[in-house]
């Protein structure tokens, strides 16, 4: 098991090294040459020349990236061809935020989502599955932009409610994170319905209500426990894409997270800070993905043993050879 | 008349989808006495399983009405109180399922879920005591009590089922209902599961109900038998009324030993029952078993189902041998 962490956590670099790669390649694809961008409407060779070898854009892409990848490791990420400043200081204390949007907004969405989902999927086929299956379709298709703007006009402009835009405050999270929450909960309930309904028509949900099992252990324990493996899959990736996908909800709210910034970056070809918002994101993302990938076998038996019975293997295979000499 | 722990008087049960009624369980009569065991043989669809978790009371709830008297120890289970049901659930009356391979959780350690029932049932014992427990059960199914911090994937099936046992046998109960036990196991392993089973149920004292469409195992196993085909027990008496090819017979009693193989006679072919299974849905007028019947006459095409000719403790549900038939 222990192995098995050390192997995907040294995976991450590497992973994180590929996929810079891959987006610098992707970035460089594009037409537009930065370095035209960045100049005036008038200007001589020379000036080109200057300014390409200012942002290092005159050498080769290989050496670029390689540059990019030593800096980036020392914390320099660059300097953003719009404002001119290093883009660190310009992404860096946009993480937090985005990070605690994300993160408030998930948590909120498994405490209710999964007592919601279960009890859908215990009382399925009943008035309340169905109230909650059409709530639940209907909140999935409401457009965020569209609610936030909604929610804005309503509780900030004309009950003055919540205040309009900012983080300072409690308050000014209520309304971003409501949101942002919607539409992610709606579907987030019905699958864990589903997740539910798969477990509860397993064999082994019967064999303990043969054993005399209170239908609410049978359902919280025994059932749960094996519906937590997609559940937690599916946890992990609406995290994951909330961190950088939180972009509409950041704009309407104007808080300045990572996604606000990579629209912004997106729309004035500023790819040093492109770049760093990028990576971040696949930072948050891998690691993610590594939590759940340990989580699923701290749930399931099955996923350790795989890791731990070719330990043992090992062990008995030496065993045999002694015993043959 | 006190020694019946379990007494099922024209039991009905029917399943209700979009409006389709299924009648699986049709009026059925059994009884099994203290310490003894009765085979329930018959085809996949005969029923076999409905009847099982209606005595169990683990029948979906919402598209299945259960009519009639299951007694158990003399109370009517059929209405009683979940709470109290499940007091006799895993306690007095438990039950082994048809496959081991899905029917263990595969997310909780086996000891704990043999440790499970004794602690639903006995809320005073300690963890340790519990943890005893469980390993004087293991004993007992032939698995040594070190594994039981072991996982089922951890388990062979043979094993699966023998940890299935131990949870069934765990609280010692009256009856111990067990649901094709071997089917989902190989023949070897069949065999040892059997052995085992009835060494316990010996030792235990336990009454038996074995559902199986094992002929063999019945032979092996059973002090009585009721034959069920349809959703109604055709044939019912003891293992020599049964198995003795001299007396007679329902049609399809005399079917289901046709299609055994037969190591005194050379045959280039088995000889099936022909026909299929009626679904439980559409189920034919009068005999249930006569569009598939050699012997079938005018009067078991229609009306109701054939009276029961008894003689002494052999009861067959048949026209051919009714007192009064009409030819």
């Amino acid at each position: 098991m222990l192995k098995y962490a050390i192997k995907r956590i040294l995976m991450v670099p590497i992973l994180l090294l590929l996929v810079a790669l891959f987006i610098f390649i992707l970035l460089n694809l594009s037409e537009a040459d930065p370095v035209l961008l960045m100049l005036p409407q008038e200007y001589t060779q020379a000036d080109y020349d200057a300014m390409a070898a200012k942002f290092g854009l005159d050498k080769p892409l290989i050496v670029q990236y390689f540059n990019w990848v030593v800096k980036s490791v020392q914390g320099d990420m660059g300097i953003s061809y719009k404002t001119k400043g290093p883009v660190a200081d310009d992404v860096v204390f946009r993480i937090p935020i985005s990070l605690k949007l994300a993160f408030i907004t998930t948590l909120i969405m498994v405490v209710i989502g999964i007592p919601l989902g279960v009890m859908c999927a215990v009382k399925q086929y009943t008035a309340f599955d169905s109230i909650i299956n059409i709530l639940a379709k209907f909140m999935g298709s409401i457009p965020g932009f569209w609610l936030g703007l909604m929610l804005l006009i309503e509780f900030s402009i004309n009950r003055r409610w919540f205040p309009i835009y900012g983080i300072g405050t409690v308050k000014h999270w209520v309304l971003p994170v409501f949101t942002l929450l919607l539409p992610f909960l709606a579907n987030y309930v019905r699958q864990v319905r589903s997740a539910m309904l798969d477990c509860i028509r397993q064999d082994y949900v019967r064999t303990a209500r043969s054993k005399g099992a209170k239908e609410s252990r049978v359902i919280f324990r025994e059932a749960l426990k094996n519906a937590l493996l997609p559940i937690i899959t599916l946890t992990g990736g609406i995290f994951a894409t909330m961190i950088g996908g939180a972009v509409l909800v950041e704009k309407v709210f104007a808080i300045p997270g990572v996604g606000f910034k990579i629209v912004e970056a997106i729309n004035t070809r500023d790819i040093p800070t492109l770049l760093a918002c990028t990576m971040i994101l696949a930072v948050f993302t891998i690691i993610v993905q590594l939590v759940i990938d340990l989580s699923y076998a701290l749930v399931d038996p099955r996923i350790r043993g795989t890791f731990a019975t070719k330990k043992k293997s090992r062990r008995s295979r030496i065993k045999k050879v002694e015993e043959v000499r | 008349m006190s020694n019946k722990i379990l007494e099922i008087k024209n039991l009905s049960v029917q399943y209700t989808t979009d409006k389709i009624v299924s009648h699986a369980v049709n009026n059925i009569d059994l009884s099994i006495e203290k310490g003894e065991v009765l085979g329930l043989v018959g085809e996949t669809g005969a029923g076999k399983t409905t009847t099982a978790l209606a005595i169990m009371g683990l029948l979906p709830r919402y598209i299945s009405t259960v009519t009639g008297e299951i007694n158990f120890k003399g109370e009517n289970l059929i209405g009683l109180n979940e709470k109290k049901y499940r007091s006799i659930r895993g306690s007095q009356i438990s039950m082994i399922f048809q496959d081991p391979m899905t029917s263990l959780n595969p997310v909780f350690k086996v000891g704990e879920q043999i440790g499970d029932v004794i602690k639903f049932h006995n809320r005073k014992l300690h963890s340790h005591e519990i943890a005893d427990k469980v390993d004087e059960i293991l004993n007992l199914v032939g698995i040594p009590p070190d594994r039981k911090n072991e996982y089922p994937h951890q388990f062979s099936g043979g094993m699966k089922q023998r940890v299935m046992i131990a949870i069934a046998i765990a609280c010692n109960p009256d009856l111990l209902i067990a649901d094709e036990p071997t089917t989902a196991l190989d023949v070897t392993i069949q065999a040892q599961v059997i052995k085992m089973m009835r060494a316990l149920q010996k030792d235990l004292g336990s009454s038996v109900l074995l559902i199986t469409h094992d002929l063999g195992i019945v032979a092996n196993f059973c002090d009585k038998v009721a034959i069920m085909y349809a959703g109604e027990i055709v044939e019912a008496g003891t293992l020599e009324d049964i198995f003795d090819k001299s007396r007679d017979h329902h049609p399809y009693t005399v079917g289901l030993f046709g299609s055994l193989p037969n190591i005194l006679e050379r045959t280039d072919r088995l000889e099936p029952i022909k026909g299929l299974t009626p679904h439980p849905s559409e189920l034919p007028e009068g005999c249930k078993f006569h569009p598939r019947c050699p012997h079938c006459m005018p009067i078991c095409q229609a009306g109701d189902n054939p009276a029961k000719a008894t003689s002494g403790t052999h009861v067959i549900q048949c026209h051919l041998f009714n007192k009064e038939k009409s030819l």
